[in-house]
């Protein structure tokens, strides 16, 4: 039974125990005292029930902003509480929480009727996902604070969950990576007509790249920057085997993509169990391990990061494989640490739990 | 600091309210209000501010300690000054008293050591309702205290009782009430909960006034509780606490001013060896004074023959039943003696004085004998004999005396309950089923009201109050018969007892107590003498049909039903006991052949009534909708934009529609939520919208049948 059945319960039983003392005293002694104590207790009860009586079920929650939640990360979640058609009795204490997070969160509002509220809650999700609705609790006590009843009301979505955002290791594995790979970030292809930026002049730039007629006016030295179309050659694979560290690895690719998202070119490959539903930017908030092992795609010159909880023997041959045509790099998870393997160098990378955005 | 100050105040004045309402009665019943209730409240506010101001123990234990001295100093000064002088008698006088009160030499709370315990329980209180917030306990404690004294000093305390009470949820809701709430809200909220608590607290002081059924009722369904309390004796007890003497509530000599409740007193007066069960006459009385009985004239004469023969029917002389022996035991000295209807033989050689008053026919035993040994001859005339006797306007005045006071509505209804009966043993009986069973009397000794000053305590009995013990049947009746003329008297003594042993030689022991006493009519049969009648109900007397158990059967079978009931009675006979009382109750019912049937029959129509009500009302609730659109539908079948929006509306509280929604939209909203619609529901919007805005008025044929299939429905749906 929930706890605040019990609690109603127990003073219900304290009540009773209140009123037979009373009653049996008004019978026996049969005094104005005590009759008028009785009728003074039984119409207050009857009042106190009759505050109880409107009903919760009626007050809608919605949600008035889209925002993306990330799980262990508290964040604001804005609602809209109202009621239809206010109620005929408004209702004495209103206590609004989100049933995820006890009461320490949580909203009073005395003497509801049903008016539209706008309230805000932090939230902190425990689990990844897009709900569909949200659940919050509606505790309501009658006008004396003797008995509460208590509605979960749900909050349509969707709310998207999304991993943790771990930044800073997001940025050890960049700079990792990009110490190691040593033209990482590099862009090589084929120079096209459209100008990206123009710069000052450094020295090392060819000089058909500057514009001298800007450098004329400016006087100084400008340099064109023309966009260099280039077959994406990195890749960020994500191999998603059920393991223990599947949701630690989740959140470490989602952080490091939302990294380094602004910083590079990249194609991405996820390997895991993705819903059907799910749209596109939000597929790190569902996915889920795979069943059972998959192939790799066959990459040929190109730059792999592949992401794996673990490697398992068909992993390693795959893998193996792969090194010969591919520069390839590895994070996983070595004895329980974060590790980056890359050409039999294994450095493990320090994980000073979740910071979050900077 | 000012903060928690702040938070705080509101619960010290509340517990200060408590405090003081509980405080004033105490003072009143001790006669301390008269030195100055202002002292008294002055410094119940100092000692709670103090808690509420000071936290640090160091302080305010010395001043506890002191303006708990000064206030029983300024109660009790003992014309000493304040100080260690003054203590030193105060305490010593509580050293004295203590062990007093202890041995019981004396039995109440003296005034200065009620004070010191009170004040000390306040003081307690405070600190538990101030510096802890325990509010429970405290006022638990408080109003239990009040209802206690309101009990034993009889004074009305339901105000202070309710002020507390409201003191107490209004303190417990300040403190559910969550902090960080806005400040407007709190104030609104505890505003409001005092406006219903001051509303309730009228309205429950009124509704007895207005509704005084309510409480009758509540009251007469629970009289068997009080009967039962009553039998514990802890009425006596309460009314006995702070007295020297305790009353008596029994048998008592002063019958000069009858009426309300009356406790039981289980201690036991005599036992008595006898053969056979039978009432105890001690004395009669026949002058009614319209507030009890009295007798005219009281002389005393010794008796000097011996042994003494007396006889209850000395006009009797008919046959008497073999003598057998009665033997007496008093378990306190008693002068009078309880005696048997019939004829006695008392030996007077071993009683030393014995009066005899003839006017009351009462035996006094001047020397107090602890046991007494008769012997007892029983009358054996039977009831056809005593229904011979004619009805005859008595001429005896002493014996058909009625004060001038009385009102003549108690000849009027003697003479309606008596008209078809044409002997005077009828008239009798009818009289007597009518107090017991007809009229609607009810038995009680502890709901028994006091007769108001100005009225006739027969009279009030009667036709207003209708609630009363043997003394208001007895006299009623006796009053009854004596305003249409026939002789009768009233006569005291106690019922036959409990029977505590019964013996293998016939002999049995009753044990009489105190709360045996009891009291009945007495009438006068030519050549029969006085014989006793019973119409108190739950009670029954042998004498008047001790013929009836020697009787054969086929006469039985012609007395009239009323009689036939009688042997019956006698086996299952009933003590004045009201746990006992059931199967008289019993036999009641099944005395007359129709009523029984009656209230059985009503209550089970009542129920019916109920429940088809219950049910009624949970299909109006849930078909009403349909109801009234069908109504809608006849009254006005060509109004198709009406039967539209009333559906719309019912629509709208199952799928509740954005203010600005169109029809349309919203109509297939609705039949996507609920795919049972099947389309009418838009088919419907699409023609209100053609009717509205198109110009094109809809058929009733296209629209009929539709109508009440979606309103059918919507009924399901809800």
């Amino acid at each position: 039974m929930r706890r605040y059945l019990i609690n109603n319960l127990i003073r219900a039983i304290g009540i009773a125990f209140v009123y037979t003392a009373v009653f049996l005293y008004a019978i026996i002694f049969n005094n104005p005292t005590g009759w008028l104590l009785f009728f003074f207790l039984l119409f207050l009860l009857l009042l106190d029930i009759l505050t109880l009586l409107p009903s919760l079920k009626k007050i809608k929650v919605h949600s008035i902003e889209k925002t993306i939640y990330r799980v262990h990360q508290s964040s604001n979640i804005q609602v809209e509480l109202f009621r239809y058609r206010p109620t005929l009795l408004p209702i004495p204490t209103l206590l609004v929480f989100l049933s995820e997070n006890s009461a320490t969160n949580s909203h009073y509002l005395g003497l509801y009727s049903g008016q539209r509220k706008d309230l805000a809650f932090e939230w902190r999700p425990s689990q990844r996902g897009i709900f569909q609705e949200l659940s919050f609790v509606l505790v309501s006590t009658d006008l004396f604070r003797l008995f509460s009843k208590q509605y979960a009301v749900k909050a349509a979505g969707p709310f998207v969950v999304m991993p943790t955002l771990q930044i800073d290791v997001a940025e050890q594995l960049y700079h990792q990576l990009v110490n190691s790979m040593v033209n990482f970030t590099t862009p090589f292809g084929n120079q096209t007509f459209s100008i990206r930026n123009f710069r000052n002049y450094q020295v090392g730039d060819p000089f058909n790249l500057v514009d001298w007629k800007l450098s004329g006016k400016r006087n100084e030295l400008i340099v064109k920057e023309y966009e260099h179309e280039a077959e994406t050659e990195t890749y960020f694979v994500f191999y998603g085997l059920a393991h223990e560290k599947f949701e630690e690895l989740v959140s470490i690719y989602y952080s490091f993509i939302h990294f380094v998202e602004h910083k590079l070119s990249f194609q991405q490959t996820i390997l895991a169990d993705i819903p059907d539903a799910a749209l596109k930017e939000f597929t790190m908030a569902t996915v889920a391990p795979l069943s059972q092992e998959c192939a790799l795609p066959s990459y040929s010159n190109k730059k792999l990061v592949i992401f794996t909880p673990c490697k398992t023997p068909q992993l390693a041959e795959q893998l193996n494989h792969l090194e010969k045509t591919n520069e390839l790099c590895l994070i996983t998870f070595e004895e329980g640490a974060l590790a980056f393997l890359w050409k039999d160098q294994i450095s493990s990378l320090h994980k000073g739990g979740p910071i979050f955005e900077k | 600091m000012k903060n928690s100050l702040k938070e705080r105040w509101p619960f010290a004045l509340l517990s200060f309210f408590i405090l003081i309402t509980a405080a004033l009665p105490f003072l009143k019943v001790y006669n301390l209000a008269q030195a100055n209730t202002f002292f008294f409240g002055g410094m119940l506010a100092l000692v709670c501010s103090m808690t509420l101001l000071v936290k640090n123990q160091l302080v305010i234990l010395p001043f506890y300690m002191l303006s708990y001295s000064f206030t029983l100093y300024y109660y009790f000064p003992f014309s000493r000054s304040f100080g260690f002088s003054w203590f030193s008698v105060f305490v010593q006088k509580m050293l004295v008293t203590y062990p007093k009160m202890i041995s019981g030499e004396i039995n109440y709370l003296p005034d200065f050591f009620a004070l010191a315990i009170i004040l000390f329980l306040l003081i307690l209180l405070n600190v538990l309702l101030i510096r802890y917030e325990r509010w429970l306990l405290g006022t638990l404690l408080l109003i239990g205290y009040l209802l206690m004294l309101a009990v034993f000093n009889r004074l009305n305390l339901g105000l202070h009782v309710i002020l507390i009470t409201s003191f107490a949820i209004l303190f417990y809701g300040l403190k559910h009430t969550p902090n960080w709430l806005a400040k407007q809200v709190k104030l609104k909220l505890f505003l409001l909960s005092s406006t219903a608590l001051f509303l309730l607290a009228v309205g429950s002081y009124f509704f007895p006034v207005l509704f005084p059924r309510s409480q009758i009722f509540l009251i007469t369904q629970t009289a068997s509780i009080r009967d039962y309390v009553n039998q514990q004796g802890i009425y006596q007890k309460i009314e006995g606490y702070g007295r020297d003497s305790l009353a008596t509530a029994g048998f008592s000599e002063n019958d000069a001013q009858l009426g309300g409740p009356l406790s039981d007193d289980q201690s036991v007066l005599f036992t008595a060896q006898q053969t056979s069960e039978h009432y105890w006459r001690v004395e009669t009385k026949n002058y009614y004074t319209g507030k009890g009985w009295k007798n005219t004239s009281e002389i005393v004469t010794v008796v000097a023959e011996h042994p003494l023969i007396l006889s209850t029917n000395p006009e009797y002389q008919g046959t008497l039943a073999a003598e057998t022996s009665i033997t007496l035991t008093f378990n306190a000295p008693k002068d009078y003696l309880p005696y048997p209807y019939g004829t006695i033989s008392l030996p007077l050689n071993k009683l030393g004085q014995v009066e005899q008053i003839k006017d009351k026919q009462r035996i006094n035993l001047t020397s107090k004998p602890k046991s007494i040994q008769f012997t007892w001859q029983k009358p054996t005339f039977t009831q056809e004999s005593l229904g011979q006797v004619p009805y005859q306007i008595s001429l005896d005045e002493q014996n058909s005396q009625i004060p001038l006071t009385t009102p003549n509505r108690i000849k009027e209804l003697a003479i309606s309950i008596t008209e078809n009966q044409v002997t005077l043993y009828d008239k009798v009986k009818a009289v007597e089923r009518y107090l017991k069973q007809e009229g609607g009397y009810r038995y009680s000794k502890t709901d028994t009201p006091f007769t108001p000053q100005n009225e006739d305590y027969v009279d009030h009995f009667l036709f207003e109050s209708k609630v009363g013990y043997c003394d208001n049947f007895s006299s009623a009746m006796t009053i009854l018969l004596r305003s249409i003329g026939i002789s009768s008297r009233w006569a005291k003594g106690f019922s036959p007892g409990e029977l505590t042993r019964s013996e293998n030689t016939g002999y049995q022991e009753y044990t009489i107590k105190n709360s045996d006493a009891h009291s009945w009519p007495e009438v006068y049969f030519e050549e029969y003498g006085w014989i006793p009648f019973e119409p108190t109900p739950s009670f029954v007397n042998e004498v008047s049909q001790a013929t009836a158990t020697t009787t054969s059967s086929t006469e039985k079978t012609l007395e009239s039903s009323a009689e036939t009931t009688v042997s019956s009675e006698t086996k299952n006979r009933t003590e004045a006991t009201s746990s006992n009382s059931e199967p008289v109750t019993k036999k009641n019912t099944q005395d007359s052949v129709s009523s029984p049937w009656l209230p059985v029959l009503r209550n089970m129509a009542i129920g019916l009534l109920v429940i088809l009500l219950a049910v009624g009302s949970f299909f109006l609730k849930k078909y009403f909708f349909l109801l009234r659109f069908s109504l809608a539908l006849k009254l006005h079948p060509k109004q198709f934009a009406k039967a539209y929006s009333l559906l719309l509306r019912k629509a709208e509280h199952i799928l509740p529609r954005q203010p600005d929604e169109p029809l349309t939209s919203y109509a297939q909203r609705l039949e996507h939520a609920y795919v049972q619609f099947h389309g009418s529901f838009i088919q419907l919007t699409e023609l209100y919208e053609q009717d509205l805005y198109g110009d094109v008025k809809a058929k009733k044929v296209d629209y009929a049948g539709l109508l009440k299939h979606t309103a059918g429905l919507l009924t399901r749906l809800k």
